[in-house]
């Protein structure tokens, strides 16, 4: 069997599910791993057969099906045997288990890529082969989102609930980019080059909508009992408006970095606007878009809107802010209110700047680094 | 007969109108709004409910001149959102006999030393101004006649900016509610302004829930989770860390009491609940709060009032004596972002209390004597 044909999925959730099926219904080898201490309760129901169900509307790109994966497995020599790309669907706080299980057996040939990285997500693995003192590392690619969005409907089916079309695709280093999106070709045919891995982690928008979005709904999260939906209910004007502060700060950083982005409102209509979004204020769009029929709210704070995208999306940016003195007050409001709410301080367990390998760098520093290195 | 001047005729003005008047006082109830009056016009009184029993309350005198208001008043109450206090102090300033004193029910954070700087602005530094925490009743008006009374709140710390003078109008004030303690001054009592603490988080952390139902969910009972909780807490130990850092550089004895005590001395909450130690029990076991209603829109005075004239002078407070308040910052931040506005700017600072020039070595004697040696 050829190495190139083999993809690695890493992952046992939504995404890696949906991930996994869409590959297979391509055409493509998948194996598919998962941590042991969660094999349990996400791989093993699949029986070894990777038996998927699919369940797809239209414009999706992937039809309604039954798939089997090649290999489901919690054994990472197993997993990698044989793949050519590996893709991380995993959040971001549990990329570091990945890693550790995985890195004795990643090889410089490969293609390793964070769907998506959160903020951050490549710089950090590949500060973690420099600490593993691994002088040859594979290449490395992040985007800026996850191209599939599904929701598993059971323990065994997965209801696809979008797809993203030309999402942005950078390498580690930056110039390696069209390396990489030519070996992901065959699999993703429509990702878009962008210079480096900072376009990618600053154009990621989980945090810049789920920060606001939980906080300022945190007592009902908790408190009300019915069912609710965390966009269409979630999103009234004045959170609109916070989403909007926040994205504001997004790209200010950007801008202080070289980088003209585009806003939280045009991409949403990008991804969007095939099933029907449509607005002209973030709250507009995002308590009206179709998509977001099967978003329901979560009931409990112990959420990755919160464990994930403070520590890996927002720390790392307000971080990054600071060494560019930008100043983002909302942003730093968000984390801290996060810290109080969860009595946790997410500043010291997230992802800070040394993690990836940034601390004490100047912006020039930091611009070169991530093109070159 | 005492007549008492209530300026304000909201929850807590009809409150007191009400109360006062069953109790035996003679009461003139003045409201700039000619229309939030005119219903109790209509029946020359208020109908009141709840704690102190059922009935009308006769009002010979419901005005929006506050002249007519004034005359013959012996006592003075404000009971307005402290954005008020600017508005009413100018014109308390032209028409207030000499030696007069104004009691801010409640002061807010700020609202005594605020007034007595407008009234200083206006050449008329004679006046007293005194201030309690809180409002001494949990109230709403059920219909724009008729209020209900929910809770009589008890052991009610009371300054007078300058505090030399505090026993006398302390005494006058008695006669009203004979439950007032003395506090040691005006500083005290703004430290003890347990809305700016209690009201922002709940209503920032509640944001999409209030604008979306339209305040559907009762604010304190349902509103203010474990984890909203944490956050009262956190500004709450800030608070109590700018009343330390005062009492330090002050060398004396506040009296500043952490808001669960507080709630527990002033009836609102019970000793079980009390002894946990945590605000989430505390408020759950708050039998008052119980059935009050989330506000149905964000532009309310848990948001208007607390952050510009609770937080923000606080924040101001703990600058002058350089201490960190990140958790009050980050709400008055939110608070500013959510609202459109800049309450930094908008809000209370040491300028607007008339603090500025005042050095912290005088400022003990400045609050006793409302002057400082160097004017």
């Amino acid at each position: 069997m050829s190495e190139q044909n083999t993809v690695a999925v890493l992952g046992g959730g939504n995404g890696a599910f949906a991930t996994a099926a869409a590959l297979k219904f391509k055409g493509h080898r998948v194996h598919l791993f998962e941590v042991p201490e969660l094999a349990e309760a996400t791989i093993d129901p699949l029986q070894g057969r990777g038996a998927i169900e699919v369940v797809a509307e239209e414009d999706v790109s992937v039809p309604s099906g039954n798939v089997e994966v090649d290999l489901v497995t919690s054994d990472p020599a197993e997993a990698l045997d044989g793949a050519g790309i590996i893709l991380y669907v995993v959040p971001a706080y549990a990329e570091q288990r990945f890693t550790e299980l995985c890195l004795p057996f990643f090889r410089p040939e490969q293609l390793v890529v964070l769907f998506c990285g959160n903020f951050g997500g490549a710089l950090e693995l590949a500060n973690q082969f420099t600490r593993y003192g691994i002088k040859e590392r594979p290449l490395i690619a992040e985007t800026e989102g996850l191209v599939f969005t599904g929701f598993k409907q059971d323990a065994t089916t997965v209801k696809m609930g979008g797809y993203k079309s030309d999402l942005a695709c950078a390498a580690l280093p930056g110039q390696k980019v069209q390396d990489a999106l030519g070996r992901l070709r065959s699999l993703f045919s429509d990702f878009q080059p962008v210079a480096n891995v900072l376009v990618t982690s600053l154009r990621n928008l989980n945090p810049i909508v789920h920060a606001p979005v939980t906080i300022l709904n945190a007592g009902r999260i908790a408190a009300d009992k019915r069912r609710w939906r965390y966009y269409w209910e979630g999103v009234t004007e004045a959170v609109g408006n916070m989403v909007q502060g926040v994205d504001e700060e997004r790209l200010a950083v950007a801008n202080s970095l070289g980088m003209a982005l585009p806003s939280m409102q045009s991409t949403l209509l990008k991804w969007y606007g095939k099933q029907g979004a449509e607005g002209d204020t973030l709250a507009a769009i995002l308590s009206t878009n179709p998509a977001y029929e099967v978003a329901w709210a979560p009931s409990t704070l112990e959420h990755r809107f919160l464990t994930e995208d403070i520590p890996f999306g927002l720390v790392p940016l307000e971080a990054m802010a600071s060494a560019l003195n930008v100043q983002t007050p909302l942003i730093s409001a968000h984390i801290t209110l996060a810290n109080r709410l969860l009595d946790r301080d997410f500043r010291t367990t997230g992802r800070h700047l040394a993690r990836l390998g940034l601390d004490g760098l100047g912006a020039d520093q930091i611009k070169r680094l991530v093109e070159e290195e | 007969m005492t007549r008492v001047a209530i300026l304000g005729a909201g929850n807590g003005g009809c409150a007191a109108a009400a109360d006062l008047t069953r109790r035996g006082f003679e009461v003139s109830l003045y409201s700039r709004s000619e229309e939030r009056l005119a219903p109790m016009q209509a029946v020359a009184g208020l109908h009141f409910t709840g704690v102190i029993g059922e009935g009308f309350a006769p009002l010979q005198v419901i005005t929006n001149d506050l002249e007519h208001a004034l005359q013959g008043a012996e006592l003075v109450m404000v009971v307005t959102p402290a954005v008020a206090h600017r508005f009413l102090g100018q014109k308390l300033a032209r028409l207030l006999p000499p030696d007069s004193s104004v009691w801010l029910n409640p002061g807010s954070t700020g609202g005594a030393l605020h007034m007595a700087q407008v009234f200083r602005e206006q050449g008329r530094g004679d006046i007293v101004v005194a201030e309690t925490a809180t409002l001494t009743y949990a109230c709403r008006m059920l219909a724009p006649d008729t209020v209900w009374i929910k809770n009589e709140v008890t052991n009610l710390p009371f300054a007078t900016f300058p505090a030399q003078r505090q026993e006398e109008v302390l005494a006058r004030y008695q006669q009203l509610y004979p439950n007032l303690i003395s506090s040691l001054n005006v500083l005290t009592t703004s430290l003890m302004n347990l809305n700016a603490i209690l009201h922002p988080p709940g209503m920032i952390m509640n944001a999409g829930w209030i604008e979306y139902t339209e305040g559907d969910f009762k604010f304190y009972y349902h509103g203010i989770t474990p984890s909203v909780a944490n956050m009262i807490e956190a500004i709450d130990n800030e608070r109590m860390t700018i009343a330390d850092a005062f009492e330090e550089r002050l060398g004396r004895d506040l009296q500043v009491l952490p808001c669960i005590d507080f709630f527990y001395r002033a009836n609102y909450t019970t000793r079980e609940a009390w002894e946990t130690g945590s605000m989430y029990q505390a408020l759950q076991a708050a039998i008052p709060n119980r059935p009050t209603q989330s506000p149905p829109s964000l532009q309310d005075r848990y948001l208007i009032e607390d952050v510009p004239f609770g937080l923000v002078p606080m924040v101001a407070l703990a600058e002058w004596v350089e201490v960190d308040v990140p958790n009050m910052r980050c709400l008055v931040g939110l608070a500013s972002a959510l609202m459109n506005d800049n309450y930094f700017e908008a809000g209370l600072d040491r300028v607007d209390m008339g603090l500025d020039q005042v050095p912290i070595a005088d400022f003990v004697d400045f609050l006793q004597t409302g002057i400082t040696c160097t004017q």
